[in-house]
Parts: structure tokens; C-alpha cells; sequence
């Protein structure tokens, strides 16, 4: 038995999580503040992992990233390493099929937040950046936590998309879903277990914060009100 | 005769009309724009604030231009030194009564300097003891203290109150009112009020504006805008109740007698529009409000316009009564609605008094 797999997920799903953060809260913020039909059809885009087949999209990471093209050449040229079979390449494709689950909760909660307050700070003198540090993630950090969340949860579950991409290296890519399945195919049941149970916990823990995050939000309504 | 310190002259294509707007400010004035909800009242303000982008336009504030559609030039809202009172206050809910106020002399006090700033405009709204408290926890009225005060607090130019009293109840309304009346001497800040009642923007404003379907339809001193409507739509929207349609017999220096079919009386009036003197005789509509009506317990020999009245109908309420009532023998005309303070009847049928400066005409 080993722990390697649980100790990859959680540096896989903790590094795609933050790369997906960094994406997620400009565009969720472009996506409430311009109305352009070009900017519409791109945020309707950001749904599309989730929609699509994990070994699908994989196929297309793999397309998009492998030795063959650009972007997998030009890493290649910068580190020395291949962004495939790596713990690397398992962070791009779980980000990327975690992704509508954090943008769509970023989205959600900054269109919640009142454009009455935003120009009432931006009237005020402040600047649009200084508005988005002061006002607009101030008043979206619960959507942003519970969408890091669920994102979290959900890159450290995926199996398809990240096997395409990152394959299935023993104690190099080898993640926990990963395990589970590779551990079932060997008749290892003590370890497919092992991994279910933990995987299953942190699906728990992350469906509770969510529970509270909730009753929180609902408490401070009530207060509002 | 005084400088115009604000101008907004600018077109709006908003989804059901075009806003198209036409504002003079000028030094230590104040404006109320009254109009129905859905006249384009708050998108006025919206696009003086720079929130919103009129087409084509100009506005100017102090000297300096905050738009102007032929340059090219639309200043952004930081940069408007303008200050705003939402109608639901706006204030931040993540900070405190204190911070809110901090937030908005940020940029200009640092440190002990903002402190006592912010305790002496506190102090100001009396609400020192709320300080660390957050707006959910402060009642309507206190709230919009704070949002009055973080509006003022960074020394606007302008301030623009988007129907701020409307979410409040009457009583705190007056004290609302008092407060920007102390603003507006204490802190020399000239403002625009939108709302949709008369009252209120009487009270608060020097000048009013009458917009409908984001068209102008009368700007100018509230005085005259009472006295002197110059279409029945306004007339109407000023409290003018009573409106008929008559006909100018003669004419003289500025006023003349008008005949009201509806009355059967020749109604001496002092003022009649240039048209209508001009052209006699001619048709005008002659109206009066119900405030300036005044009933007489008898006749009273020399005073023009007395007719004896009977009252048809009366609505009584806390500070005065609504009366209805006709010409004496005429029930079944349109009545005339007066406003009286109070009134005791005795056994003679009451007159009712049209004061010949009270009275307007109208040609259209």
C-alpha cells in the first residue's frame, strides 16, 4: 500500500484549483461587466468541459499539448521536460475539466454583487482596480470558496481526461482515481478500498464546507433583510 | 444675475424612448427633476455621473467638462467629483458605518488627519455610537444618514440624489429633509433631487424640472412652475386640479376677463399668456389649484370672481379637508376641488373666491 497517489491528487487538484483561480476571477469578472455577444459566446464556452466526455477533452489536451504541436514544443524548449506524462500535464487537464465548476460560482456570486455598490466606490474616486480589491472580491468570496470547493473536488476526482493526457506512471502520474481503477483491474481490493474511502472523505469534507459556506450566506441574508 | 456652475444638455436612446435633456444649474441653486417612475429621472442622474453614455451631449460642471460628444470626451466617474445618494443607500455591507465614510476620504486623509474627520462627520449625523456598527444593523433612516455623509464626506461638486427618500417612512422623511437642508447651507453643495413627489422636491429644491418619457417639459423656478404651467400637462402634474376651458372677452395691460362655460362666470384674471392677450378673443384653458381657492362664508361686495357654491362632497384628513363642489344650481357640472385648512359652514350657502393673481391660463 502506498501514498503516493493520495499525496499526487492533492498537489494535482491543489495546483490546478490555483490555475484555474487565476483564470477564472478576471474572466468571471469580465463575463458580468461587458455584454459584448463575442464575450457572451465565450463565457457560454467555459461550460463546455463539463459537457464533453473527460477522455474527449483529454484528446484534445492531448492534441493541443503533445510533442507534435506548438504549445508541447515550446514547453518542451523552456524546461527540457514533456508537458504529457507528467504531474504537470495532470494539472492542466484536471484544471481544465474543473474549471466551469469555479467560473460558473465566481460568475454567480460577482453578478450578485449590487452595481449600485461598484458605482457608489468608483463615484467616490476609487479606481476600478482598487474597486475590484475593495468591493468586488470582498463581497464574492463565498461564491469564490465554494467554488474552489467544488473545483478542488473535482480535479482531484477526475480519471479521463487526466489518464489521457498525464497516462498512468506508478509513482509519477499515477493519481488517485487513477489507483483505484488500477488497483481494481490487479484484484487488489485492500488498496482499491483504501483510496475509495479516502476519496469518498474528502468528497464529504467538501460537500460540509459547502453546507456551512451556505448557511452562513443565508444568515447574513436574513440579517439584510 | 448668476453663472451657470452645472449644464447637461444631451440625448439618450434608452430602451422604450429617448432621454433627451436639457439642465441649467446655476451658483448656490438646487434642482428637483419630478417625473412618474420609468420618465428617465434616474438615468438623468446616471449619465451625469458618467455611469451611463449619452449619444450626444454635452455636461459641464464648474468650469469643466465631464462630457462632450464632439471631442470625444466622457470623463469617467472617478474623475466627475460628483457625489450620489442611491435610493437604497449603497452603503458597503462588509464595512462598518466608519469605514464607509473612511472609504470615501481615502484618497485625500491619511491616518490621524482621517480619524478625527470621521468622528467629526459622525458627530454630524449623530451617529458617533455606531460607528463600528455595519449598515445591516442600522435602521433605514440611519443608513441613509451615513450614505448622505459618505456622499458629502468627499467634497463633491455636485450632488445628485436619486429618490432618497422613498424607501423611508413619513416621519423619517421630514428629518431626511432637514438634514440636506442643513447639508446644503453647512457644506455649500449645490444638488439635483429626482423624485416623483411634488411636495418633496418643493420643499428641498429652487428650481424644478418636469420630465415625461425623458422629454422636458417645463424648467424653471418652482414658484413659477406652480403659478405659471405653461402646458395643461404640467399644470396637472403640479396639483392644478381644477382646469376649464374659456374664452378671453377682453383684454388689458397683462391680465383680462375670461368667460368659463363650465361656471357661467366672467373670471377676472391678471395674467394671461402674450398669446392669448394678443389674439382675443381666443380660447385658453384657465385653471387654478386647489390650495388657492379660498371660500368665503357670504358674498363680499367688490370682490371680483365670488360665485355662491354648494358642496357636493368632501374628503376630511389630518390637516385639511379636500372639498368638491359646484356653482350654486350646477350639481351636475364638473366640480371644483378646494383644499381648506378647516371650515365652519353657517345657514347661507358658502361662496367660493378665485383670486385673479392665483388664477393661470393656458393656450395649449
Amino acid at each position: 500500500m502506498t501514498l503516493f497517489p493520495l499525496y499526487l491528487s492533492l498537489k494535482v487538484a491543489f495546483f490546478a484549483t490555483l490555475l484555474g483561480l487565476i483564470a477564472a476571477v478576471p474572466l468571471a469578472w469580465a463575463f458580468t461587466q461587458y455584454h459584448h455577444p463575442l464575450i457572451k459566446w465565450f463565457n457560454s464556452l467555459t461550460t463546455l468541459p463539463l459537457i464533453l466526455p473527460p477522455t474527449v477533452l483529454g484528446y484534445y489536451l492531448l492534441v493541443l499539448v503533445g510533442r507534435q504541436s506548438a504549445i508541447g514544443q515550446l514547453y518542451e524548449q523552456l524546461t527540457g521536460k514533456t508537458l504529457v506524462f507528467s504531474w504537470q500535464g495532470a494539472v492542466l487537464a484536471s484544471s481544465i475539466v474543473s474549471f466551469p465548476l469555479l467560473i460558473s460560482a465566481i460568475r454567480n456570486a460577482m453578478s450578485h454583487v449590487s452595481p449600485d455598490l461598484i458605482a457608489a466606490a468608483r463615484l467616490l474616486g476609487h479606481s476600478n482596480w482598487h474597486v475590484f480589491w475593495t468591493i468586488v472580491l470582498p463581497l464574492s468570496w463565498r461564491g469564490i470558496i465554494s467554488g474552489v470547493a467544488l473545483a478542488f473536488a473535482r480535479a482531484m476526482g477526475d480519471f479521463g481526461a487526466t489518464l489521457m493526457v498525464a497516462g498512468n506512471i506508478p509513482g509519477v502520474t499515477q493519481t488517485m482515481s487513477i489507483a483505484v481503477y488500477d488497483a481494481m483491474m490487479s484484484g487488489d481490493i485492500v488498496q482499491a478500498n483504501f483510496l475509495a474511502l479516502i476519496m469518498t472523505a474528502v468528497a464529504i469534507i467538501v460537500l460540509f464546507l459547502l453546507y456551512r459556506l451556505e448557511q452562513k450566506v443565508h444568515h447574513e441574508h436574513d440579517r439584510n433583510v | 444675475m448668476s453663472l451657470p456652475i452645472f449644464q447637461a444638455k444631451f440625448k439618450k436612446t434608452l430602451y422604450s424612448f429617448n432621454l433627451e435633456l436639457d439642465l441649467i444649474l446655476n451658483e448656490g441653486e438646487t434642482l428637483g427633476i419630478l417625473g412618474p417612475s420609468g420618465s428617465g429621472k434616474s438615468m438623468s442622474l446616471r449619465a451625469i455621473a458618467g455611469l451611463i453614455k449619452p449619444e450626444h451631449g454635452v455636461i459641464s460642471l464648474k468650469g469643466r467638462f465631464l462630457f462632450d460628444s464632439d471631442k470625444g470626451f466622457d470623463a469617467p466617474p472617478q474623475q466627475r467629483r460628483i457625489g450620489y445618494v442611491f435610493q437604497h443607500y449603497a452603503l458597503f455591507p462588509h464595512m462598518t458605518v466608519a469605514e464607509n465614510i473612511s472609504y470615501a476620504l481615502a484618497r485625500t486623509l491619511k491616518g490621524v488627519k482621517r480619524k478625527e474627520r470621521i468622528h467629526k462627520l459622525l458627530e454630524e449625523i449623530r451617529l458617533t455610537e455606531h460607528a463600528s456598527r455595519y449598515p445591516s444593523q442600522l435602521s433605514g433612516g440611519q443608513q441613509q444618514r451615513v450614505a448622505l455623509m459618505r456622499a458629502l464626506a468627499a467634497d463633491p461638486d455636485l450632488l445628485l440624489l436619486d429618490e432618497p427618500f422613498s424607501a423611508l417612512d413619513a416621519e423619517l422623511r421630514g428629518e431626511l429633509e432637514a438634514l440636506v437642508l442643513r447639508f446644503r447651507s453647512s457644506h455649500n453643495v449645490p444638488y439635483i433631487l429626482v423624485t416623483h413627489n411634488l411636495e418633496e422636491a418643493y420643499r428641498l429644491c429652487d428650481k424644478l424640472v418636469i420630465i415625461e418619457q425623458g422629454k422636458v417639459l417645463q424648467l424653471g423656478p418652482k414658484e413659477e412652475l406652480l403659478r405659471r404651467p405653461q402646458t395643461l400637462e404640467v399644470a396637472r402634474k403640479v396639483g392644478a386640479k381644477n382646469l376649464w376651458e374659456g374664452e378671453v372677452i377682453n383684454t388689458g395691460t397683462s391680465g383680462g376677463t375670461v368667460y368659463v362655460p363650465a361656471l357661467n362666470e366672467e373670471l377676472i384674471i391678471h395674467s394671461l399668456p402674450e398669446a392669448a392677450a394678443t389674439l382675443a378673443p381666443s380660447k385658453v384653458w384657465l385653471g387654478i389649484r386647489p390650495v388657492e381657492a379660498v371660500l368665503l362664508s357670504g358674498p363680499e361686495p367688490g370682490l371680483p370672481n365670488t360665485f355662491p357654491i354648494e358642496i357636493i362632497n368632501q374628503i376630511r384628513g389630518v390637516q385639511s379637508h379636500t372639498l368638491f363642489v359646484t356653482p350654486l344650481g350646477k350639481r351636475d357640472g364638473e366640480a371644483i376641488q378646494i383644499e381648506v385648512p378647516g371650515h365652519r359652514l353657517g345657514a347661507d350657502p358658502p361662496y367660493l373666491y378665485l383670486p385673479p393673481d392665483k388664477l393661470f391660463a393656458l393656450t395649449h
